[in-house]
C-alpha cells in the first residue's frame, strides 16, 4: 500500500494513503482527544473535539482530525491552543 | 450561481460591457449593491447604491435619517449573523472587505438602523436567540456555544450578569469561530462580538450597575408617573394598563409587569410616564431579588 509521510508535532509519521490524521497519530501513540469517534461508526466530525491545526501551502487551518485524510506531506499540531 | 441579485446584474453587464460595471465600486467590490434599508429611518425600503458609498450617505441622504429627532446609535448589517456598527464608523465605505474588517458583513444586504432607544445587549440576545433556533445541532461548538451565549445574555439582560461574563462571551466567540463545522456557526458570534467591540460600556452597565442605558431590558427598568408632568390626570395610562393600576395615578411597582403600555399611551404633550432604572424606584419592602428575578417565559429552546 502506498505510504504517505506526515509530520505530527514535529515527529515524522508514516501512514497508508487515505488514513485519517487521527489514525496516523494513533498508530504512533500520539493521543488526540475524541468524543464522537467510534470504531463501529463512520467518522462524523460532529463533536469537534479532535480539532488539529494543519499547515498546507504555508497556511494554517483547523480541521477535524477524524475526517481529514492524509494525502501528501502534512504538518500537524493538535488541538486548539491559545497563542 | 443561484443568487437573484447576481443574475440581475448579468444583462446589464452584457449590454453595457464589463468596463461600465467595473467603473463603479471599490477595488475589491465592483458594481452596485442592493440594500434593504429598514429600522429607524424615515425612508425605508430597497436601495441600490454603488459599492463604496458611505453608511452615512445611505442612512442619512437616502434614508432621510432617524425619525422623531432621535439620535442614531448603530446600524446592523448582513442579517442575523452580521454585526453592529456604531456611529463612529458611519463614514465607512461600504464594500465586502470594509464590512468584514469592521466585524460585520455584507451577508444578506440587510441594513437595520437603530436609534438611541435600542439596547445593544438585548440586540445581541435577540440575534443569538434566533441563531440558536437555526443551528442544526450537528457540531458542538455551534449548538452548545449558542446555547451558552444565550444563557449568559439572558442573564445579563435580566440583571443577573456576573463579573467575567463579557470575557466568557469573547472566549466562546473565538472558539465557535475557529471550530464550528459550517459558516453558520463560524459567523454566529458576530452579533455578540461586534456589540462587545463597540458597545462594551453598555454590557458593563448591565453587569455592574444593573442598569440598561437604553431603557429596554424590562428587569432593569421601572415606570413611574411624574406628578409634575401629569397635569390633567386623564387616566389614559390606567386604561391602557395590563394589570390593575392604582387610581391615584401611581404605578404599583409590586404589580407592574413593565409592559410599557402606559408609557406608550401617555399623550405626547404630557409624557408623564417616565422610565427609570429599577434600582432607583426599588422600594425597600420589595428587596432586590424580587425585582431582578430573571424572566423566563418558556424560553427554553430545546423543547421545541
Amino acid at each position: 500500500m502506498e505510504q504517505v509521510t506526515l509530520e505530527i508535532n514535529g515527529k515524522s509519521v508514516q501512514a497508508p494513503k487515505g488514513a485519517t490524521v487521527l489514525q496516523a497519530a494513533k498508530s504512533v501513540g500520539i493521543n488526540i482527544p475524541t468524543l464522537c469517534d467510534d470504531d463501529r461508526l463512520e467518522p462524523y466530525g460532529a463533536c469537534r473535539m479532535c480539532m488539529v491545526e494543519i499547515v498546507r501551502h504555508g497556511r494554517v487551518r483547523l480541521v477535524a482530525s477524524c475526517l481529514f485524510r492524509s494525502r501528501k506531506v502534512l504538518a500537524c499540531r493538535p488541538t486548539l491552543k491559545k497563542s | 450561481m443561484n443568487n437573484v441579485e447576481t443574475w440581475a446584474n448579468v444583462p446589464f453587464i452584457v449590454n453595457r460591457g464589463a468596463d461600465w460595471f467595473r467603473n463603479m465600486g471599490t477595488r475589491g467590490s465592483k458594481g452596485t449593491k442592493i440594500f434593504s434599508l429598514v429600522g429607524k429611518v424615515k425612508n425605508s425600503g430597497l436601495v441600490e447604491v454603488p459599492m463604496g458609498i458611505t453608511l452615512r450617505d445611505i442612512i442619512f441622504k437616502i434614508g432621510g435619517g432617524v425619525p422623531k429627532g432621535k439620535k442614531f446609535k448603530a446600524v446592523q448589517t448582513g442579517g442575523p449573523s452580521g454585526g453592529v456598527l456604531p456611529e463612529s464608523l458611519l463614514d465607512l465605505p461600504v464594500d465586502f472587505d470594509q464590512l468584514d474588517k469592521a466585524g460585520s458583513m455584507m451577508g444578506s444586504g440587510g441594513m437595520i438602523v437603530m436609534d438611541e432607544d435600542t439596547c445593544m445587549v438585548d440586540t445581541a440576545r435577540y440575534y443569538v436567540n434566533f441563531l440558536a433556533h437555526e443551528s442544526c445541532g450537528k457540531c458542538v461548538p455551534c449548538r452548545e456555544g449558542l446555547r451558552q451565549m444565550l444563557n449568559i445574555l439572558d442573564r445579563i439582560t435580566a440583571g443577573q450578569g456576573k463579573e467575567g461574563d463579557i470575557e466568557l462571551l469573547e472566549e466562546l466567540s473565538e472558539f465557535m469561530e475557529l471550530a464550528s463545522l459550517c459558516a453558520l456557526g463560524k459567523s454566529a458570534p458576530n452579533p455578540v462580538r461586534s456589540t462587545i467591540r463597540y458597545f462594551r460600556q453598555e454590557y458593563e452597565a448591565h453587569l455592574r450597575e444593573k442598569r440598561c442605558p437604553a431603557g429596554v431590558c424590562a428587569a432593569l427598568i421601572a415606570y413611574e408617573i411624574d406628578p409634575e408632568k401629569c397635569t390633567s390626570a386623564c387616566g389614559t395610562c390606567a386604561r391602557a394598563c395590563a394589570v390593575d393600576v392604582d387610581d391615584t395615578y401611581t404605578i404599583v411597582q409590586e404589580k407592574c409587569i413593565k409592559c410599557g403600555s402606559c408609557y406608550t399611551a401617555c399623550p405626547e404633550k404630557f409624557s408623564a410616564v417616565v422610565k427609570r432604572p429599577a434600582y432607583a424606584v426599588l422600594r425597600p419592602s420589595l428587596g432586590a431579588q424580587t425585582l431582578l428575578e430573571p424572566e423566563r417565559k418558556g424560553r427554553s429552546i430545546w423543547n421545541r
